[in-house]
């Protein structure tokens, strides 16, 4: 099995804690989100980290992927009254925010028809958007996009 | 700021079974737009590259108001600029 | 020379027109065959599947190419989301793909033999089930079938959900086994069977867009049920008349769609609903003649004790401990008494919540024009009064006649993807059978017995251990041989210092565990058994509103990872009946005898009735192929023979994989959308109208019910609430979704949401390292007075997810004393500044 990314081995406490998580019962600790920390033993939580804030897009895992958003959000209004995230992703506002805008199929109604407005089913934009705090990973994840996919047929004569 | 960098979309067009070939070739006359499978109860399966989303819309509104169709319905939308 | 731009825009074109394809119900062969798309090389084969998380029953369509999945998207032809997903269903294609999956068995081992305290090292299946049947034996053997036990899941699929039910009920005879869905719905079961006489709603989600009205109670739908808050939010913003009232004990995303807030002091829901019943029978809006047809009234038992242990003193005090589920008849004149005593001004007074807020969602009950849709989950199921929680808005909704009918409906969601198809309707708690049948009814047993083709007397017709029990059992020594499957039960179960692990690693007891991740759970484990997960196998599900849906198995499993459903009958094949059955039992089927396990209940001419032919062409399926016959199907097939022709019919196995899933009860092919009112419900005599076909009589109870306290409160030395939950980015433990980068980095880490009053009370400022005290134990996080929650003063509340910040180490592990489930949601603890 390998080794997963650990962020609390690489802070410089780590050997110590694995000398108390070895009291506990006499075996290696496995659960790897814990770090190597013993279950009845106490890791330090981690800081709380700033979201990234960029006008970077990132690379999507596929094209069905919602993009995640780049920039900080805090403080964000979206309610039955405002949505600020609107006030630049909006047709009507992209020329001034410079802003990508709203997907078109946002503008698709519960029944798939085409709206002059986004469809309300769409409104509140974090259920499928979210930032990303400036953290690595826990756990390397080693999903293959399908770009990759066809790279490595290639490479292996399939064209 | 405009937005070109291409966007590709799948729609599925509702039209009767009878009036299924003049529906196609009104599609076919769009440039941007490619049948890609047909059902004979009246669905057919269109995909279009356009410029960027607004032409889309404006490729999806004229392909609705060709003489026939039922409805447009998206299904798959890729923006490459998001 | 390979063009990678040229590449992926036919592929990306390909990929558009085959989702389409699927979408318009077209055969994959329909793809025009003039085009030059370079089909081959980018075809991406698509196909349904559920969502692997919660309750709402999202269909996705998942794209597979080369044994890998490399994307999914909403399916645009499921009625529940209609294209969407939220972000944990955008990225189901990387669930599997965490670089800490478990390839091969893992046993704890020191120089080469099995040791409690030993290094957990690979080993084979063979040696894996060899050492774990073993213990299984000796502990037969020692103890008999009461201290064998299995703790199994909503996330099952039904055919293992049922498979185990059969293994551990029929087969070791003990009804020690229960779903991790005991700590999510099983009050919200005994409300149902309560009033009702039968589980599950009477409503669907096609209510949402009927009704005028939707009240919250205890429901974070924004967060919990995302898609399911996009058709409400439809809903609202789409026609102006429609309100939302949204109750929480503090402020989420939900209020950002309410025109009715409400923040209440913690418990006191019950004085509130409570309040809204005599508001409707004080402003003589009874509807008197639904009343008077379809209901009567039952004084339930008070003072009943909080599920604790017996020595407990609140256990002790606790005048009806041994009869919580008591009740008896009275009047409508009797009931409209006991609930005059909430009046506005006393409600208004406990709950906190001001007065013209508690009138105004009072007449979206009352107002007979309004149609009105209640949702709940876990702030009424994980209650020490959780059942009486239900009883009380089932009582709101009878009293105005606002039920089983399209929008007006009161609605119990579920949490997890088959809380209702696998814990529920399969029978996979410690007291019941299929079909809402129960171990303590005789003709249950017997029909569950000859459908099994079992002698008389087999299965046991005593209560098994629940789930809080059986950590309390595993600690007392008397539950010794266990196997937890498809939950993470050591981050979820509260009170794990006193009870859990010490249960767990009590040496004189053996605990398996299956799972996909080295999860918390695994690490307490002696065995632990890599899993296949998701649409590694064949699997189904049934989702909060009775769809029962299917899917494929579309890639393999990495390395020796085995589905559960194999495990089951892997593990099944070690027992010979002389090994589990006394000699009275077998002399009544003398046949059974020297037979294996897996043969008596797998092979029994009905399981292994449908040739492997019968799987749909293009798909694998590993159990099957490996056992010779289409196990799914005769597990489902079985299965459904005991609920057709009694309200809970499945339509045939095949008929789900050609859907996007089925409402039961089906009925000459035709799903059910409302139970229990003529015209939609063909169960429903001609001529009634309504009929409440659950009780004997057709009629549904209403409860009176008192509002009493929670089990603990805030005091001096521990001066604050805490309530414990989940957010959007992250379910089921986060033990999938913390392996998900772009979802980890969404929210990594849990924290202590507190009013920036109380922290600046304590000197406290956001990001600081804070610890998190109770009578039971603490834990380390960092304090946040902003984002997405908003708790008031005296309450903090800290999300359960994070697998290295054990929330459960302070929980109490008091439960509803009807449905044993634990109230997650309410504690005292006081914090402190590291």
């Amino acid at each position: 099995m390998m080794k997963p990314i650990n962020k609390w081995l690489m802070m410089a406490c780590g050997l110590i804690v694995i000398g108390i998580a070895g009291a506990a019962w006499a075996a290696e600790p496995v659960a790897t989100l814990r770090g190597g920390v013993a279950i009845d033993r106490e890791t330090t939580p981690p800081r709380i980290t700033q979201f990234e804030d960029t006008d970077q897009k990132r690379p999507r895992n596929y094209p069905e992927q919602p993009p995640t958003i780049p920039h900080d959000i805090d403080g964000y209004r979206v309610d039955i009254n405002s949505n600020k995230c609107l006030s630049c992703h909006a047709r009507s506002r992209t020329g001034e925010s410079g802003a990508p805008m709203v997907s078109i199929t946002h503008f698709m109604d519960r029944e798939g028809q085409f709206r002059a407005a986004v469809s309300p089913r769409r409104y509140f934009c974090l259920q499928c958007h979210v930032p990303q705090h400036q953290t690595d990973p826990l756990v390397i994840n080693d999903f293959v996009d399908v770009d990759t996919l066809l790279l490595n047929d290639a490479r292996h004569g399939k064209e | 700021m405009t937005e070109d960098h291409g966007v590709i979309s799948s729609l599925i067009v509702q039209t009767r079974p009878e009036n299924m070939k003049t529906v196609q070739a009104g599609i076919i006359a769009f440039d941007q737009a490619e049948i890609h499978a047909t059902d004979p109860c009246g669905k057919i399966v269109v995909v279009i590259e356009a410029r960027n989303d607004a032409a889309l819309a404006d490729e999806m509104r004229r392909i609705g108001d060709i003489s026939g169709v039922l409805g447009v319905n998206m299904v798959f939308h890729h923006n490459a600029l998001q | 020379m390979f063009n990678t731009k040229i590449s992926r825009r036919d592929a990306l074109k390909a990929q558009a027109a085959a989702v389409a394809i699927a979408a318009a119900g077209l055969p994959a062969s329909a793809l025009s065959q003039n085009l030059v798309t370079r089909a081959e090389e980018t075809e991406l084969k698509w196909s349904k599947a559920p969502c692997r998380f919660c309750g709402t029953g999202c269909s996705v369509m998942v794209a597979t190419k080369d044994n890998h999945i490399v994307a999914t998207h909403g399916d645009v032809q499921s009625p529940v989301n209609r294209g969407l997903n939220c972000v944990k269903g955008y990225f189901l294609s990387k669930i599997m793909y965490g670089r800490d999956r478990l390839t091969t068995p893992l046993l704890r081992k020191t120089n080469g033999v099995y040791d409690k305290n030993g290094e957990f090292t690979p080993v084979t299946w063979d040696e894996a089930f060899d050492v774990m049947a073993e213990k299984w034996k000796e502990t037969l053997r020692a103890k008999g079938p009461t201290a064998v036990g299995m703790f199994g899941s909503g996330q099952w699929t039904v055919f293992e959900g049922y498979a185990a039910s059969k293994l551990m009920k029929a087969g070791f005879r003990s009804n020690n086994l229960d779903p991790n869905a005991r700590h999510c719905m099983a009050s919200a079961v005994a409300g149902f069977m309560r009033t009702f006489g039968m589980d599950e709603p009477m409503g669907c989600y096609d209510d949402m867009e009927a009704a005028d009205a939707f009240v919250l109670w205890g429901s974070n739908m924004a967060e919990m049920h995302p898609i399911l808050w996009t058709r409400i939010t439809d809903r609202r913003l789409s026609a102006p008349h429609v309100k939302v009232a949204v109750l929480s004990t503090y402020e989420h995303r939900c209020f950002d769609l309410a025109d009715i807030p409400m923040v209440f002091t913690p418990q006191t829901d019950l004085a509130i609903l409570n309040y809204i019943a005599h508001h409707i029978i004080s402003t003589g809006r009874v509807n008197t003649g639904f009343v008077n047809a379809h209901t009567v009234f039952k004084l339930g038992n008070p003072d009943i004790g909080y599920g604790l242990r017996p020595d407990h003193p609140l256990e002790q005090a606790a005048a009806n401990a041994g009869d919580s589920n008591g009740a008896k008849d009275m009047t409508f004149e009797e009931y409209a008494t006991f609930v005059s005593d909430y009046t506005l001004d006393k409600v208004h007074e406990i709950s906190g919540v001001p007065k013209n807020r508690l009138e105004a969602m009072a007449e979206l009950y009352a107002d007979p024009a309004i149609k009105v849709t209640s949702f709940w989950t876990m702030g009424f199921n994980q209650h020490t009064r959780g059942v009486w929680a239900n009883n009380l808005v089932y009582n709101i909704h009878l009293l105005t006649g606002k039920i089983a009918e399209p929008g007006n409906s009161p609605f119990s969601l579920t949490g997890q993807p088959s809380a209702c198809g696998t814990a529920r309707e399969v029978g996979t708690f410690s007291h019941r059978l299929p079909a809402d049948m129960v171990v303590t009814n005789p003709d249950h047993r017997a029909t569950a017995e000859k459908i099994w083709k079992l002698p008389d007397g087999t299965i046991p017709d005593k209560v098994g251990y629940h789930a809080v029990q059986q950590n309390r059992m595993l600690k007392d020594g008397k539950l010794n041989a266990y196997w937890v499957q498809c939950n993470n039960n050591m981050q979820a179960a509260a009170n794990i210092n006193e009870e859990g692990l010490p249960g767990y690693r009590n040496p004189e007891n053996f605990i398996a565990v299956s799972d996909a991740y080295p999860t918390v759970t695994c690490e307490a484990a002696d065995l632990i058994l890599p899993t296949a997960m998701w649409v590694e196998k064949e699997g189904c599900y049934g989702n909060a509103e009775r769809r029962t849906h299917m899917w494929h198995q579309l890639v393999n499993a990495p390395g020796d990872a085995k589905s559960d459903l194999w495990q089951l009958m892997e593990f099944s094949k070690r027992f010979v009946m002389e090994d589990v059955w006394p000699e009275e039992l077998l002399a009544k089927q003398p046949d059974y005898r020297g037979k294996s396990l897996y043969d008596v209940l797998y092979r029994n001419g009905q399981v292994d009735a449908f040739p492997v032919s019968d799987i749909e062409a293009g798909y694998n399926n590993q159990e099957s192929e490996e056992c010779g016959f289409y196990i799914q199907k005769g597990l489902f097939e079985e299965y459904a023979s005991f609920g057709r022709g009694h309200a809970h019919d499945l339509a045939p196995f095949d008929a789900y994989h050609a859907t996007r899933g089925l409402r039961w009860p089906v009925v000459d092919g035709k799903e059910t959308r409302w139970r229990y009112r003529e015209g939609y419900d063909p169960y429903v005599t001609a001529g009634a109208g309504v009929e409440f076909y659950g009780h004997k009589d057709g009629k549904a109870r209403i409860f009176a019910l008192p509002f009493e306290p929670a089990a603990e409160s805030p005091d001096d030395e521990y001066p604050m609430w805490l309530c414990t939950g989940r957010v959007l980015e992250h379910w089921h433990s986060g033990s999938m979704t913390q392996r998900v980068p772009e979802l980890y980095r969404a929210f990594p880490d849990a924290v202590c949401f507190i009013h920036p009053d109380d922290a600046s009370e304590l000197g406290l400022r956001r990001g600081d390292e804070v610890r998190v005290i109770s009578r039971r134990g603490d834990m380390l996080t960092r304090v946040e007075t902003r984002g997405r929650n908003r708790p008031p003063r005296g309450l903090v509340f800290v999300p359960w997810f994070d697998a290295s910040q054990l929330i459960n180490k302070v929980t109490l592990d008091a439960t509803d004393p009807i449905s044993k489930q634990t109230d997650f949601k309410k504690c005292a603890i006081r914090l402190e500044k590291v």
